[in-house]
Parts: structure tokens; sequence; C-alpha cells
């Protein structure tokens, strides 16, 4: 798995590619983590490049959300895949969190 | 890790979190070798992945907290399918008893956890189940 961070009118993108497995999902969670201790509150991930998520990442990307929601934010999901939407829709998380086409989309949805 | 080239392999790990990587390599390599495509193949993977998330978190807990816990792995590989089968020895537990619902509500009030045995049935044609000789047995099939 690799990530890179970008930040689009203050709003930090993160970008995801390969697996979000058992072991992989570590690196994305410190990563949430480090954004919401520095008082992140909208958070863009784009899983345009992620090809496989098992539930350990879809528990990380969970428990990011549950804490951003009090201070009323959000973790918009960008540019799944087809398996990777699958597995959200199966688990019920296509329900739990906002989901874009695109980064563009998911920033205009946040400014409005 | 045994192999042969009529299609079976196992591999005997500890059952710890960073093992998984190292079964799901051998389970991968297998479905490839079998001609199974990569959508197929990472159903697979993630059914294992589950299961194998499962005993490393739980398997080894309560009575059994403290023991060497470990985690085989067969492939079988057969004309049209894969059988993949996964033995512990810690607690035993059946994932194929349990009701499986997932919850409509809100991300607030959702527990976390409870997902991977959804997701194994969600991904494999055949899932059974046995405790023998102290020994949690799942298998698991995937059609060709």
């Amino acid at each position: 798995m690799e990530m890179s961070q970008t930040r689009v009118d203050d709003v930090p993108i993160i970008a995801v590619s390969g697996r979000i497995d058992a072991t992989t999902s570590r690196d994305l969670e410190n990563a949430l983590n480090e954004l919401i201790e520095h008082d992140n509150s909208q958070i863009v991930l784009d899983l345009g490049g992620v090809e496989y998520v098992s539930s350990v990442g879809l528990r990380v990307m969970l428990a990011a959300l549950k804490k951003v929601r009090p201070k009323k934010g959000d973790v918009m999901l960008v540019s799944l895949q087809p398996f990777v939407r699958e597995v959200f829709e199966i688990t019920g998380f296509t329900k739990l969190f906002s989901i874009y086409p695109s980064q563009a989309e998911a920033l205009i949805c946040k400014r409005t | 890790v045994t192999i042969n080239r009529e299609g079976n392999c196992e591999i005997l790990v500890d059952a710890r979190r960073e093992q998984i990587p190292v079964m799901l390599d051998l389970i991968e390599r297998e479905m490839v070798y079998a001609g199974f495509d990569t959508r197929k193949t990472m159903e697979v993977l993630l059914a294992v992945e589950e299961a194998a998330t499962n005993i490393t978190n739980y398997a080894y807990s309560g009575p059994k907290e403290g023991e060497d816990g470990k985690i085989r792995i067969k492939a079988r590989a057969g004309r049209d399918h894969m059988e993949i089968i996964i033995e512990d020895w810690g607690v035993p537990f059946d994932p194929t008893a349990r009701s499986i619902t997932i919850p409509d509500d809100s991300a607030e009030d959702r527990p976390i956890g409870g997902l991977g045995i959804h997701l194994i049935r969600s991904y494999v044609d055949s899932i059974a189940y046995r405790f023998i000789d102290g020994k949690n047995t799942l298998f698991l099939t995937k059609n060709l």
C-alpha cells in the first residue's frame, strides 16, 4: 500500500493505492489519526488506486469517521473501484460514508 | 511451507497479525497457478484474511490466553474449484453458526467489528466448520 497527502482549499486529501489489509491498515490509521489530532475534521480519502480492502481497513475508516462526526466533520471517500465498492455495499458501509466519484466533487460538496 | 504440484500446499504460522500476509501470499500464488482470475483471487484472499484475523484476535484468548497459538492453512486445488482449509487450536468457534445482520444505523451508534464472518460468507461458494481433536477447522470452497 502507498499513500500520498495533498491539501486543496485547506482540506487534506489522502490518496491510497494498493491493498488495505490487516497489516497495511496501520499506516492509514496513523495518517488519519495524525490529521484528526491536528484539528482536521474534513478529510478526503481517495481510494482510486485501492484494489482490496478488508474489514480491518473498514474499521480504520469507521473509527476516523466516529472521531470527526462530533466536530461536524466528515471522512469523504472518493473513486471507489468495483471490488472495494462491493465490499462497502455488502457491509452496509455505503450508508455510513459520503462517497463521491472524484476529489473535485467531494470538495464541491464540502463547500456547500 | 509444504507445496507439491498436484495442487496442494500448506503452511503453519504463529497466530499473529504480522503473519497474515505470509498466508495470503501463499494462497494468492496457488489461486493464480490454478487459473483463477484477479477478482476471484481477491475475493478468496479477503475471506482468508477475515478468517485469519478472527483467529489472531480471538482464538487464543480467554482460557487459551498465553498459549503459543498457531494457524495452519491448506490449499487444495480441484479441477474446477479451490478448497482452503484453515485450522487453529484455540477456543472452539463456529463461524457458520452465527446469524449475521448488518445494522442499518448511524456511524455513531455502530459497534466496531463483526464484519469478517459476513465477508467470508459473501465471497466463498461454500463454507463448513468442524471441531475435531481440539482443533477448529474451517473449510472454504471457491469455484473456478
